[in-house]
C-alpha cells in the first residue's frame, strides 16, 4: 500500500516536472532562447495571426507522443550541458553555432516526416481549393506523393535562417 | 492713405485665396478636416493570385504577384532566389530572374546573382488591392504610338479627300499638298528593303 502511494507521488511528480519543462515559459527562462529564437518567432505567423491560434516552442520542437517525447527529453540533456558550459551564451557564439543547430532540427524533422508540423497541419484535412495556386501545385504533387516533407520547403518559417550556402533548396 | 488701404486690402485678399487653395488640395487627399483625427483606412490586402501583370514600360521591374511576408533577404539567405534563381527554377517552375541580374556593371557575366541586384525589393514589389488616391493618366509607349499612328492615318485620309486637317479643336496646316503622294509613308512602309 505504501509502495502504491509512493508510486503515485513519484509518477505524479515526474510527470508534473516533465510538463513544466514542456512550456514556453520554461524555454524562454534562459536568455539564450529568449533573446535569440523567441524574438524571431514573434514576427512570424506562428506567433501572431488573424485567428489567434499560435504555436509555442514545444509544439514544434518536442514530439507530442509520450515515448517520442521521453526520447527527445533524453536528447535534451545535452542542451542542459550546453547551458551549464555556456556554449551559446553570447549572440556571437549563438550565430556561429546557428547552422549546426538548425541542421539538427532539419534532420530531426526530415527523419520523422515533419511530425510536429503535421500535429496541426494534417494533409488529410487540407483544402486545396482554399490554397493559392502555387501552394496547390506543390502540396497536391510532391507532398502528397511523399517525395517531399514539410521541412524540405518550409525552412526558416519560424526563425531566421543561418547562412544557407550549400544547403539544399537554396 | 487711400493707396495704403487698397494695398493692404489686396494683400489680405491674396492671402485668403492662397490659404483657400492650399486648404482645398490638402483636404482632398486627407478626406477629413485637418483638425480632426481620421479613422484609419482598412489595411489593403496583398494580391496573391500569381497572375503576371503587364509592364507599364519595357524596362519596368515586374511586380510580384504573390505574398512575400517574412521573406528573408540578407547576408545569410535570399528567400526569393530559393525559387527564382537559375538553379531552382526547374523545381519551382517560377520565372528565372533576368540574365541582367547575373551581370556586373561592366557587363561581365557572373556565376551567381550580382551583389548590386541581390536585394530584390529595391525594385520588385507586391501589389495591394488599395485604390489609388489620385487617378493616374499614365499612358504607356505602345498606346501613345498607336494613337500617333491613328492620328497620322486620319490626317493622310483627309489629305486624299482634299480637306484641311483638324487635329483636336485647332485648325492646322495640311501636312501635304493635295495631289502629291505621301513619300514619307511609302518610305516607312518599304524602308526594311533598304538593307537587302
Amino acid at each position: 500500500m505504501g509502495g502504491f502511494i509512493a508510486g503515485i507521488i513519484f509518477w505524479g511528480g515526474f510527470n508534473t516536472v516533465l510538463e513544466a519543462t514542456n512550456t514556453e515559459t520554461f524555454c524562454i527562462s534562459c536568455h539564450e532562447m529568449n533573446n535569440n529564437v523567441y524574438q524571431e518567432l514573434k514576427t512570424t505567423i506562428h506567433y501572431s495571426n488573424r485567428s489567434g491560434v499560435r504555436a509555442t516552442c514545444p509544439d514544434c520542437h518536442v514530439p507530442h507522443k509520450w515515448t517520442d517525447k521521453i526520447a527527445r527529453k533524453m536528447q535534451a540533456s545535452k542542451e542542459v550541458w550546453g547551458k551549464i558550459f555556456g556554449t551559446i551564451n553570447t549572440r556571437e557564439k549563438f550565430l556561429n553555432k546557428r547552422l549546426h543547430l538548425a541542421q539538427n532540427e532539419w534532420q530531426r524533422l526530415k527523419a520523422n516526416n515533419s511530425l510536429e508540423c503535421r500535429n496541426c497541419h494534417d494533409l488529410e484535412f487540407m483544402d486545396y481549393t482554399r490554397q493559392s495556386k502555387r501552394a496547390q501545385a506543390a502540396h497536391s504533387t510532391r507532398l502528397e506523393s511523399g517525395e517531399k516533407t514539410c521541412i524540405d520547403c518550409h525552412k526558416g518559417i519560424a526563425h531566421e535562417l543561418p547562412d544557407t550556402a550549400g544547403v539544399e533548396g537554396f | 492713405m487711400m493707396k495704403k488701404i487698397i494695398f493692404y486690402l489686396a494683400f489680405c485678399l491674396m492671402g485668403t485665396s492662397f490659404v483657400a487653395v492650399a486648404g482645398d488640395t490638402t483636404a482632398t487627399l486627407r478626406g477629413n478636416a485637418i483638425t480632426d483625427d481620421a479613422y484609419p483606412e482598412r489595411m489593403p490586402t496583398i494580391e496573391n493570385d500569381d497572375v503576371k501583370r503587364a509592364r507599364n514600360y519595357p524596362m519596368q521591374p515586374p511586380t510580384i504577384p504573390h505574398k512575400i511576408d517574412n521573406y528573408q533577404v540578407n547576408i545569410n539567405v535570399n528567400k526569393c532566389l530559393s525559387c527564382h534563381s537559375r538553379r531552382q527554377t526547374e523545381e519551382s517552375q517560377a520565372p528565372m530572374v533576368s540574365v541582367t541580374h547575373y551581370m556586373d556593371r561592366d557587363g561581365n557575366f557572373l556565376a551567381d546573382v550580382s551583389p548590386r541586384r541581390y536585394f530584390c525589393n529595391q525594385c520588385h514589389v507586391p501589389q495591394t488591392t488599395a485604390k489609388p488616391l489620385i487617378k493616374n493618366t499614365f499612358e504607356d509607349v505602345s498606346a501613345s504610338l498607336r494613337k500617333d499612328k491613328e492620328k497620322h492615318r486620319r490626317e493622310t485620309a483627309s489629305v486624299r479627300k482634299n480637306k484641311t486637317i483638324l487635329v483636336g479643336d485647332e485648325p492646322t496646316q495640311p501636312l501635304l499638298q493635295p495631289g502629291f503622294p505621301d513619300h514619307g509613308r511609302i518610305h516607312r512602309r518599304y524602308h526594311f528593303l533598304g538593307w537587302i
